[in-house]
């Protein structure tokens, strides 16, 4: 469905992407992930035409998009980043707008509106300006544009961002329904947003990708990619001396430290192995309490912090 | 298309959804009327080109304002994002938002057309100069629409937008007003006058729309459109390089498209009575002049606000004949009360000042002004002391052949046959014909040819012309020349109303060139003159069917010498009429007809020419000629004949002239023409000579055989004046308070509706 191979993009002297190449099939729902200026808004810009890159090709549904960007365009739904809307306009009359611009005829266009203001659930702020909206409704509104033509592809800036857990919720929802029936890019920095919504990942640095899977594979090449979260009360470093004669724990990091005399660590394993029924038998032989145990998820910060670290080994 | 419609209705409903429409729309409206309407009525004119003057001053500030969000606004809030992402051609996104500019201009233009209304409500408004105000308003408006849009696609300040068109506009519409080229040499004051947008807004506001001026227009926002598309796509697509390469093959080509529009262009004058319009014969005469004509103006600086507009045209004239002339033209305006040397030159020149009683602010006093200007090629100059606008073209155009003519034209008027005498009788219509040619006396000597360098011969009612005579005539048409006969065959004594057969002893030569005078009388039962008659003390005027008046409608239209004309006055005028027989070869026109309810009666045994009050029972009407033109080769009249003898000498003179060599006689004439009237006294000063249009049909006549169509075809023109009518101080209230006030007020109300109409939606939909 898109083919992106060896594109290179400069901002002046600065490479903002630096030979990308990607494929995603129909039906995907690929997850693009990384920090602030990895690249991921660029990468979008040019699979959508709102700017070309330096060098490379891009292709979607077999259009080139420097030969052939209105097919191109034609075949995407964008949400650019930060939800940028005409806030002077009223819903209606943008949603119309943004439908005549994707060619929707005039007959069809009551029925194809009014499809969309029901899937995204904003019928009740039609005729207000957008500018009054709270930002739930303005980035559904901004979805609710996108899905105008019911494009093939949906490329999707930083959906969540900004929104409260409940509205975020609901977008993922959204998407997770949408990506049933089309191509989907979303690109976030929160992992579980990812882990939540996406089939596939690919992350991004420094305009390079760093990897790229589904997330089981991801989570599993990291190395202690299934650290254990444990707050325990009871003697720092008895916990600490106890749990390091356990040898398929690698690393124990403290946390933090509460006043209850509770401690919470992080529990690094070799790589491969589950310990939490180890970490459980180690605290409750030597008499301390256990107060919570978990997987810990790495941050995306954590991940990061250990790509860059692989790739300069 | 689609997508340009579907951008500008966006556009458009930005502007209205948001308070710039309304503020735009009610300053707009109540600035320019509100300068306009207040000195309206001081000037007294309906002259609505003071209106449209303020119009570009008001663009500087307002369109810069139009257009600052066009881009800026989006690039500032990211929708340019949005926008860009939609599938949609960079072009197509300019050219939405462009015409959405120009028709926001143009609804604001409808909503200022209540100061035209006001002012065609009282008086006579020239509808032309409106219209044609308006389109170039609509240019020079979009002219600055796209600068800002450029502008704007620079930057996502909104301010910096404004701040940049509005100086670069500035300096654009500066360069072509006189204020700026004053401080200019001369050498480049045209080329800047070309490239500056204010000058072009000039020409096409006083009523004449004009290819260059539209393509200037057209080229500059072609310009702006493919630079701020550039703009665009450099941010999306960074070709920079190719993009400046095609801008600067963009403005050759453009500069050459304005360069051949300058040569090879086609105008529209929208006014009324045609203001603005050179004559074709005027065009004809400039186009063939081969070397530098300098007009010096000299116009006084101190015209009052009343008749600043006659100077306007008459300097928008001379504009026109530099135009025309190919820079062949040069005009110098100078002011003779700048210093006394300057005043003593004018006057040397013959330029005499006039002083009109002005009324300046409820105080009437006397101006000195100066209105007449000097025309010179190599040695010779030519004056017009002070300038008649309805007359100009005419005087103006004269005098530049005048002077540029290589050989001085000279009309002869035959004397020696009691024919009238050039001073006394004629004195008006030669003081005319003076003005642009030679005029002398010709008598006939026995024996001697008529000077055949003569540009042309009147023969103006002679008595007893001789055969010699005649054959010095026909010679003289067999070399060429051309003759007026102006034949008087009725004879009317001074005192008595009473008529004669004259023997002007011409009819068989005449005939012999195929036209036949008959010896009647005319009387013209629909279109006469007047006499005066003294009835005991008391003048009366009454209609006098004998004194023929000649109306357009009788005229010939298609012959340059009467298209135009109108009611000559021909008294006790005979009818001529064509010969066809003697015809063969030759081309014969008839110019001038009497109404269909005209009767003419003989002559022969004399005829009572009283005034008659009523239409005579039973006569038969009909329609007569009585001026008929001749051209082609002649045949001598002589041609077979023997030469006339000289009568012998009287006593005491000289020994008999030699008789003519029969060899010499000329029997056949090169092309040439002839023209004949059955009256002459449509041209003595007692009778029609004083009439401004029997004057100019005389002086057709003159042109049309020694000049070709040339000049004849400038027509005097009146140009009216538009005076407002007088009104009440309420009703000009109220005219006033409608455009400065009512249209802003409606204008708010409208949008006050409108936002509380949205406002009740957006509250039950909840």
């Amino acid at each position: 469905m898109i083919n992106v191979n060896n594109i290179i993009k400069r901002y002046g002297y600065v490479k903002a992407l630096n030979d990308i190449s990607f494929q995603v099939e129909r039906g995907e729902i690929l997850g693009f992930l990384g920090p602030n200026g990895a690249g991921k808004s660029t990468t979008m810009k040019i699979l959508t035409g709102i700017i070309s890159q330096d060098s490379g090709t891009v292709s979607v549904a077999d259009h080139d998009i420097s030969q052939n960007p209105l097919e191109v365009q034609k075949r995407i739904g964008y949400l650019p980043e930060s939800n940028p809307l005409y806030y002077d306009m009223r819903v209606t009359d943008f949603l119309k707008f943004a439908a005549q611009m994707r060619r929707i005829s005039s007959k069809d266009m009551t029925s194809v509106i009014n499809n969309i203001v029901d899937s995204c659930n904003i019928g009740s702020v039609m005729y207000k300006n957008i500018s009054e909206l709270s930002k739930g409704f303005k980035q559904r509104v901004g979805l609710a544009q996108a899905l105008l033509g019911s494009p093939e592809i949906l490329i999707l800036d930083e959906p969540t961002s900004g929104l409260d857990p409940k509205q975020i919720m609901e977008i993922r929802d959204l998407i997770k329904q949408l990506g049933k029936e089309k191509t989907v890019i979303l690109s976030t920095h929160i992992l579980q947003e990812v882990e939540a919504t996406c089939t596939r990942v690919i992350i991004i640095n420094e305009g390079k990708i760093v990897t790229s899977g589904s997330i089981e594979d991801l989570r599993r090449n990291l190395k202690g990619g299934e650290a254990v979260y444990a707050s325990i009360r009871g003697d720092e470093n008895a916990v600490i001396a106890r749990l390091q004669e356990n040898h398929n724990i690698s690393a124990i990091d403290v946390i933090n430290r509460f006043n209850d005399g509770i401690t919470s660590y992080r529990i690094t394993p070799v790589t491969g192995k589950d310990i939490r029924e180890d970490v459980f038998h180690i605290i409750a032989k030597n008499g301390l309490a256990l107060t919570e145990l978990r997987r810990d998820a790495l941050k995306l910060e954590e991940i990061f912090i250990k790509l860059t670290a692989k790739e300069n080994s | 298309m689609h997508n340009i419609f579907t951008i500008l209705k966006k556009e458009l409903k930005a502007y209205f959804y948001s308070p710039i429409a309304y503020i735009f729309l009610t300053l707009f409206l109540g600035l320019s009327s509100w300068l306009y309407l207040n000195t309206l009525f001081e000037s007294g004119q309906t002259d609505i080109r003071m209106y449209f003057f303020y119009y570009p001053w008001i663009f500087l500030f307002f369109i810069p304002a139009l257009a600052m969000r066009l881009w800026s606004e989006e690039k500032n809030t990211g929708t340019i994002e949005l926008l860009m992402s939609f599938p949609a051609r960079t072009y197509e996104l300019v050219l939405g938002k462009f015409f959405a500019g120009v028709a926001f201009l143009v609804m604001a233009f409808v909503l200022s057309l209540t100061v035209a209304f006001s002012v065609s409500s009282i008086g006579s408004l020239d509808w032309g100069p409106v219209i044609s105000s308006y389109v170039g308003a609509t240019l020079i408006g979009a002219s600055f629409l796209s600068l800002g849009g450029f502008m704007s696609a620079l930057t996502r300040n909104q301010i910096i937008a404004f701040l940049i068109t509005v100086v670069t506009a500035f300096i654009l519409f500066l360069a072509g007003t006189p204020f700026l080229l004053k401080m200019l040499p001369a050498s480049i004051v045209p080329f800047v006058q070309f490239l500056g947008l204010g000058g072009h807004f000039d020409t096409i506001s006083k009523g004449v729309i004009d290819s260059r001026d539209v393509i200037y227009y057209v080229s500059f926002m072609v310009f702006m459109l493919y630079l701020n598309t550039a703009a665009i796509e450099n941010q999306r697509w960074k070709h920079k390089l190719g993009s400046s390469l095609v801008a600067v093959i963009l403005l050759i080509a453009l500069a050459f498209i304005n360069i051949i529009s300058v040569k090879v262009f086609i105008r529209t004058d929208l006014t009324e009575d045609k203001l603005y319009t050179v004559s074709d014969s005027t065009k004809k005469i400039l186009a063939n002049l081969d070397d530098i004509v300098n007009i010096k103006a000299f116009f006084s600086d101190n015209f009052p606000e009343q008749i600043t507009h006659i100077r306007r045209q008459i300097e928008d004239t001379l504009n026109e004949y530099r135009a025309y002339s190919g820079n062949k033209i040069q005009i110098e305006y100078i002011d003779p009360l700048t210093d006394e040397e300057t005043e003593k030159k004018a006057m040397d020149l013959q330029i005499q000042p006039q002083t009109p009683q002005v009324r300046q602010k409820a105080e009437v006093k006397a101006v000195k002004l100066y209105f007449g200007l000097a025309v010179f090629y190599t040695d010779k100059h030519e004056v017009i002391p002070f300038i008649n606008p309805s007359t100009f073209e005419y005087e103006l155009t004269s005098a530049i052949v005048k002077v540029s003519a290589e050989k001085e034209r000279t009309v002869g008027f035959l004397t020696g046959h009691t024919e009238p005498d050039m001073q006394k009788d004629l004195g008006a219509v030669c003081d005319a014909l003076s003005r642009q040619m030679k005029v002398e006396p010709v008598e006939i000597k026995s024996g001697t040819p008529i000077d055949k360098t003569l540009s042309a011969l009147v023969i103006a009612s002679p008595a007893n012309i001789t055969d010699t005579d005649k054959f010095a005539i026909d010679q003289y048409i067999m070399s060429g020349g051309k003759v007026l006969f102006f034949v008087n065959a009725v004879q009317v004594p001074e005192d008595m109303p009473y008529g004669t057969p004259r023997k002007h002893n011409l009819g068989d030569l005449l005939e012999h060139y195929g036209v036949k005078i008959n010896t009647d009388v005319i009387a013209d039962y629909e279109y006469q003159g007047q006499v005066q008659t003294r009835q005991g003390n008391f003048v009366m005027s009454q209609p006098y069917v004998y004194f023929v008046v000649a109306v357009n409608k009788n005229m010939n239209h298609d012959h340059p010498v009467t298209n135009k004309m109108n009611e000559v006055i021909f008294p006790w005028v005979s009818s001529v009429e064509l010969v066809q027989g003697k015809l063969a070869g030759k081309k014969a026109v008839e110019l001038v007809k009497t109404s269909t309810n005209s009767s003419a009666a003989s002559v022969s045994n004399g005829v009572d020419l009283q005034p008659k009050m009523e239409m005579p029972q039973g006569s038969n009407f009909s329609q007569y000629t009585i001026a008929v033109a001749v051209t082609g080769e002649f045949d001598s009249f002589y041609a077979n004949k023997p030469i006339p003898m000289p009568p012998p000498p009287k006593e005491g003179e000289g020994p008999p002239p030699p008789p003519s060599d029969p060899n010499s006689i000329i029997k056949k004439s090169p092309e040439t023409a002839i023209v004949v009237v059955g009256d002459s006294d449509f041209i003595t000063d007692n009778f029609g000579g004083r009439s401004k249009s029997n004057q100019i049909f005389f002086q057709n006549l003159i042109d049309w055989l020694t000049m070709g169509e040339d000049l004849i075809k400038i027509r005097s023109r009146e140009t009216a004046a538009r005076p407002i009518e007088e009104v009440s101080d309420s009703k000009k209230f109220f005219l006033k308070a409608a455009s400065i006030a009512g249209m802003p007020l409606l204008v708010i109300i409208f949008g006050i509706t409108l936002a509380l109409v949205r406002r009740a939606k957006r509250y039950s939909m909840m």
